[in-house]
C-alpha cells in the first residue's frame, strides 16, 4: 500500500483529507504542524506528500525548500493544497509536482495521488 | 547780350527794366530776399522781399547792419556774428548760416542764408552777396515729423500708458506747442489731467493749481468738455480776442487768459472701443505761431495712436485681472492644476502654469516647478520613473491623454501616490504640442484601494477553508452510501455538492472582480484547442443539469489564450442559460468561423432579456429587476468578468435576445493561423 502524508493546519480539513485519502486505498498519515517534517517523513517514508501552502508556525513555502533540500526527502513528489488567490503562480515558483485549489473534488486529488504515486 | 531794334539807349534801359522785373518776380515767387554788404564800408543793401522777410515796410531799410541785428534773435545773435568772423578770418567763400528773427508782432521765424563773400588780392575781404529765405514752415514740419515718429516710438514702447502720454506731452514741447496737455475720464467719469507740459516748470505748476481750484465746465459748448462729449475734435487756427473775452468767466481771467496769449488751439479725442475716454490739447501761445491743417492731421494721427496704446494697455490689464482671478480660483484647488509645453519626457519640457497648491502638497515652490526643466519626472519615485514617462508619452502621442498613477517624491523626501488625468494640447494642425491637467494625491484611496484587495484576499481564503472541508466531508459521504443507495439521502448529497459548488463560484468572482478593479487580473495565455476547451466544459455542467448541451460546428481551433479564464466565460454562459431557461430542455453552444475570428454562440430557449438591458448587461454589479416578474438571484458579477476576460483576449462579447424567446450570448476570439 502507498504511503500519503497529508500536512494541513486546519484540523476540520486534515481529518477530510485524511479520510478521503484512505478511501482512496492510501495509507496516511497526518499532521497539523511542519515542525521535524524531514524526521517524520525519514520514519514515515511516505512515496507523496499533500501539503497547504499557508501553515501556522512554519511557512508552507519554507516547508516545501526544507524537503527540496533533503536528500531522504527531495524525490518525493509534493501536492500543493490552497485557498489563496496566488496559489497557483506560488506553486510554479517553488516547482512543486502538482497543485490543487481549494476546494476541490476528491476525485481531482485521488487521480492526482495516483498518477505521481504508480 | 541782345541787340534791340530801336535807339540802343532805349533797347538797353528795356532789356534791363526786363532783367529787372524778372530777378524781382523770381525773389518774390521764391520768397527769396537778396542782401549785397560792402565789407569796407559797411554799407548795405537790402531787395524788397528782404525787407519783407525781416518785417520792414518797404524802402524803410537803413542801409546799414542796424536792422539785422535788430531782428536776430538774441539768443542766436553772437552765435552768427562769429561764424561770419570765422569765415572772414580763414578766406572762405562759401557763406551759409541759419537763424531766428524776432518780427515786431512777436513772431518767431528760422531764415536760412547763403552767398559769397569776394576778397582782394591781398586777401582783405570787400564784399558779401547772398540770399535769404524764411525756413520756418519746412523746419516745423521736419519738427512735426520727428515729433510724430518719436512719439509713436514712445507709445508702443511700453503698457504703462500714463507715463507713455507723459512723454508724448514732454515731446510736443516747444516744436509741435507751446502746452501739451492730456486729460482721461476715469471709471467713475471724472476728468484727470495725466499729463502736462510747457517749457517752463514754474507754468506747469501754475496750471495744475488752477485745475484744481477752476476745473473744466462739463457743460461748455466749447472746449474740452465739449470734445469729451461729442467725440469730435476741436480745430482753432486763430484764437481772437473775442473768443477769449467769451471764454473768461472773470475780469481776473480775462487778463490772465491774455497774459497766457492763446494763439493757436488743437484739441483731439482719445478713443477706446469707439468710447471717449480721453482728450490731448494742443496750445500756440507765447510762441505766436498757428496751427496749420497739416498740423491738425498730425495731431490726430497722435492722438489716434495714443488711443490704441490705451486701449491695449487696457486689454491687457483686463487679461491680466481675468487670469488673476483664475489663478486665484485654481490656487485653492485641492489638486496640482497645471499645463506643460513639449512632450513629457523631453529634456527641455517646461511647465507654463502650475497652481499655489502644488507647494502645499510636495513642498517645492511654484519656482522650482517653472524654472526646472522636466520637473514632474525627475521627482518620480525611481521605481515608476520608466512607466510614469511611457504612460505620459503615449497620452501625448495618441492625442487623447488619459489616466495614470505614479509616486511623487516630496521635498522632504516621503512619497505619495498621485493620479494623473491629462489631456494633449493640440496645434491649429491637430499635433499634440504640450500637456494639460489635474495631478490629485490618492495616496489614501490607494491605502483604502490597497486594505480591501488585502481584505478581500484574506476574506476569501477563509471562506474557501470550512468550504474545502464541508465538500471533502460531502463527497465522502456521497461515495460511503452510493452502495447503500438511499435515494433520499444521496439525492440530498448531491444538492449539497451544487450549492457548495455555487458557493465557491460566489466567492471567486468577487475575488476576480476586486482583481479587475485593480488592475491585478493575471492571465496565463497559451496556446491551446478550442474543442477540449468547450468539451470540458459542457461535460462538466452536463453532470448537474438536465438540460441537454449541444455542440455544433467544427471547434477544432487552435486559441492563444487563458484556457482557465476562458472555460470562466463559457460555464458562466452555460450556468446563466441553465438558470434562466427553466422551462426548456435544450442549450446550444454553435461555433462558427469568419475570417480571423472565432464566434462561439450559447443559445438558450429561456426567458430572454429585453432591448434596454442589452447594453449594460456586462456592466459591473448590473442586475435586472422585472417590474411584471421577479428579480433575479445573483450579484451582477458574472458577465461583467467575462467581458473583461474576453476584453483581455482582444475579443468581443455581445448578446442576441427577445423578451420571452431566448437569449444567445456570444464571444469572439482571434484563430491562430
Amino acid at each position: 500500500m502507498k504511503k500519503v502524508l497529508i500536512i494541513d493546519d486546519d484540523d476540520s480539513i486534515l481529518e477530510a483529507l485524511q479520510i478521503a485519502v484512505e478511501m482512496g486505498g492510501y495509507e496516511v498519515k497526518s499532521t497539523s504542524s511542519a515542525d521535524s517534517i524531514i524526521k517524520l517523513c525519514e520514519k514515515f517514508k511516505p512515496d507523496l506528500i499533500i501539503s497547504d501552502l499557508l501553515l501556522s508556525g512554519v511557512d508552507g513555502r519554507q516547508l516545501i525548500q526544507e524537503l527540496q533540500g533533503q536528500t531522504s526527502t527531495k524525490k518525493i513528489p509534493i501536492i500543493l493544497l490552497s485557498a489563496h488567490p496566488e496559489g497557483n503562480k506560488i506553486a510554479q515558483t517553488y516547482n512543486v509536482t502538482a497543485f490543487l485549489a481549494k476546494p476541490f473534488e476528491i476525485s481531482e486529488l485521488l487521480s492526482l495521488i495516483s498518477q505521481y504515486t504508480s | 547780350m541782345k541787340k534791340s531794334s530801336s535807339s540802343p539807349q532805349a533797347g538797353i534801359e528795356s532789356e534791363f527794366q526786363i532783367y529787372k522785373e524778372r530777378f524781382e518776380q523770381a525773389q518774390k515767387a521764391g520768397n527769396v530776399g537778396v542782401f549785397d554788404i560792402d565789407l569796407v564800408t559797411g554799407k548795405q543793401w537790402w531787395s524788397a522781399v528782404e525787407e519783407e522777410l525781416f518785417g520792414l515796410l518797404p524802402g524803410t531799410f537803413s542801409g546799414t547792419d542796424r536792422d539785422w541785428r535788430d531782428r536776430v534773435h538774441p539768443a542766436d545773435l553772437p552765435r552768427v556774428t562769429k561764424e561770419l568772423k570765422e569765415r572772414l578770418k580763414n578766406k572762405l567763400e562759401d557763406y551759409e548760416s541759419e537763424f531766428r528773427i524776432v518780427l515786431p508782432d512777436g513772431n518767431i521765424r528760422t531764415l536760412r542764408g547763403k552767398g559769397n563773400i569776394y576778397y582782394d588780392a591781398k586777401g582783405k575781404p570787400l564784399r558779401l552777396i547772398g540770399v535769404n529765405y524764411d525756413f520756418t514752415e519746412r523746419m516745423q514740419l521736419e519738427e512735426s515729423l520727428r515729433f510724430k515718429a518719436e512719439a509713436s516710438k514712445v507709445l508702443a514702447s511700453s503698457l504703462d500708458y500714463q507715463t507713455t502720454l507723459n512723454s508724448v506731452a514732454r515731446l510736443a514741447v516747444p516744436h509741435v506747442a507751446d502746452w501739451c496737455v492730456v486729460d482721461l475720464l476715469d471709471s467713475n467719469g471724472a476728468l484727470q489731467m495725466v499729463a502736462i507740459s510747457h517749457s517752463d516748470p514754474n507754468q506747469v505748476k501754475w496750471a495744475r493749481e488752477r485745475r484744481r481750484s477752476n476745473p473744466p465746465d462739463m457743460k461748455a459748448t466749447s472746449g474740452l468738455t465739449n470734445v469729451l462729449r461729442t467725440g469730435k475734435p476741436e480745430f482753432h487756427p486763430v484764437i481772437t480776442n473775442d473768443m477769449i473775452e467769451k471764454a473768461a468767466k472773470s475780469p481776473e481771467e480775462l487778463q490772465l487768459l491774455r497774459k497766457i496769449g492763446f494763439s493757436s488751439v488743437i484739441i483731439v479725442p482719445l478713443k477706446a472701443h469707439d468710447k471717449t475716454i480721453g482728450a490731448m490739447t494742443f496750445v500756440m501761445a507765447e510762441s505766436k505761431r498757428h496751427y496749420s491743417k497739416l498740423d491738425f492731421q498730425l495731431t490726430e494721427q497722435i492722438a489716434s495712436r495714443a488711443s490704441l496704446a490705451i486701449e491695449n494697455a487696457q486689454l491687457y490689464a483686463e487679461v491680466d485681472e481675468e487670469r488673476e482671478r483664475l489663478n486665484n480660483i485654481v490656487a485653492n484647488v485641492p489638486g496640482v492644476v497645471w499645463e506643460a509645453y513639449g512632450k513629457p519626457d523631453a529634456a527641455k519640457q517646461r511647465i507654463d502654469f502650475i497652481n499655489k497648491y502644488v507647494e502645499k502638497m510636495l513642498g517645492y515652490t511654484v519656482d522650482e516647478w517653472l524654472n526646472t526643466p522636466n520637473f514632474w519626472l525627475t521627482i518620480v519615485h525611481p521605481a515608476d520613473r520608466e512607466k510614469a514617462a511611457a504612460q505620459a508619452v503615449a497620452k501625448f502621442e495618441s492625442g487623447e491623454g488619459g489616466v495614470s498613477r505614479f509616486r511623487w517624491l516630496k521635498k522632504n523626501g516621503e512619497s505619495i501616490w498621485v493620479e494623473t488625468h491629462s489631456y494633449p494640447i493640440l496645434d491649429k494642425q491637430g499635433k499634440a504640442i504640450g500637456m494639460r491637467g489635474v495631478t490629485m494625491d490618492v495616496s489614501e484611496r490607494m491605502e483604502l484601494e490597497r486594505r480591501k484587495d488585502e481584505f478581500i484576499s484574506m476574506a476569501s481564503h477563509e471562506l474557501k477553508t470550512p468550504l474545502t472541508s464541508i465538500k471533502v466531508f460531502t463527497q465522502i459521504l456521497q461515495r460511503t452510501l452510493k452502495e447503500d443507495s438511499n435515494t433520499l439521502v444521496t439525492k440530498s448529497l448531491d444538492r449539497i455538492n451544487v450549492q457548495v459548488g455555487k458557493l465557491t463560484t460566489l466567492v471567486s468572482d468577487l475575488l476576480d472582480v476586486s482583481k479587475i478593479q485593480s488592475g491585478k487580473l493575471e492571465l496565463r495565455k497559451a496556446n491551446f484547442m478550442l474543442n477540449t476547451l468547450i468539451q470540458d466544459c459542457v461535460d462538466s455542467l452536463q453532470e448537474t443539469t438536465d438540460h441537454k448541451i449541444i455542440i455544433k460546428g467544427e471547434t477544432s481551433y487552435q486559441i492563444y489564450g487563458d484556457e482557465d479564464r476562458l472555460g470562466q466565460v463559457l460555464i458562466n454562459f452555460l450556468t446563466n442559460a441553465i438558470k434562466y431557461s427553466p422551462e426548456a430542455g435544450k442549450i446550444t453552444v454553435a461555433v462558427t468561423k469568419e475570417t480571423e475570428r472565432v464566434i462561439i454562440g450559447v443559445k438558450d430557449n429561456g426567458i430572454g432579456i429585453s432591448k434596454e438591458h442589452h447594453n449594460r448587461i456586462f456592466d459591473r454589479f448590473y442586475r435586472i429587476y422585472d417590474n411584471e416578474d421577479k428579480t433575479y438571484p445573483g450579484l451582477g458579477m458574472g458577465l461583467y468578468i467575462s467581458s473583461q476576460i474576453i476584453k483581455r483576449h482582444e475579443g468581443q462579447i455581445w448578446l442576441k435576445s427577445t423578451k420571452g424567446k431566448g437569449t444567445t450570448f456570444y464571444f469572439s476570439l482571434p484563430i491562430i493561423s
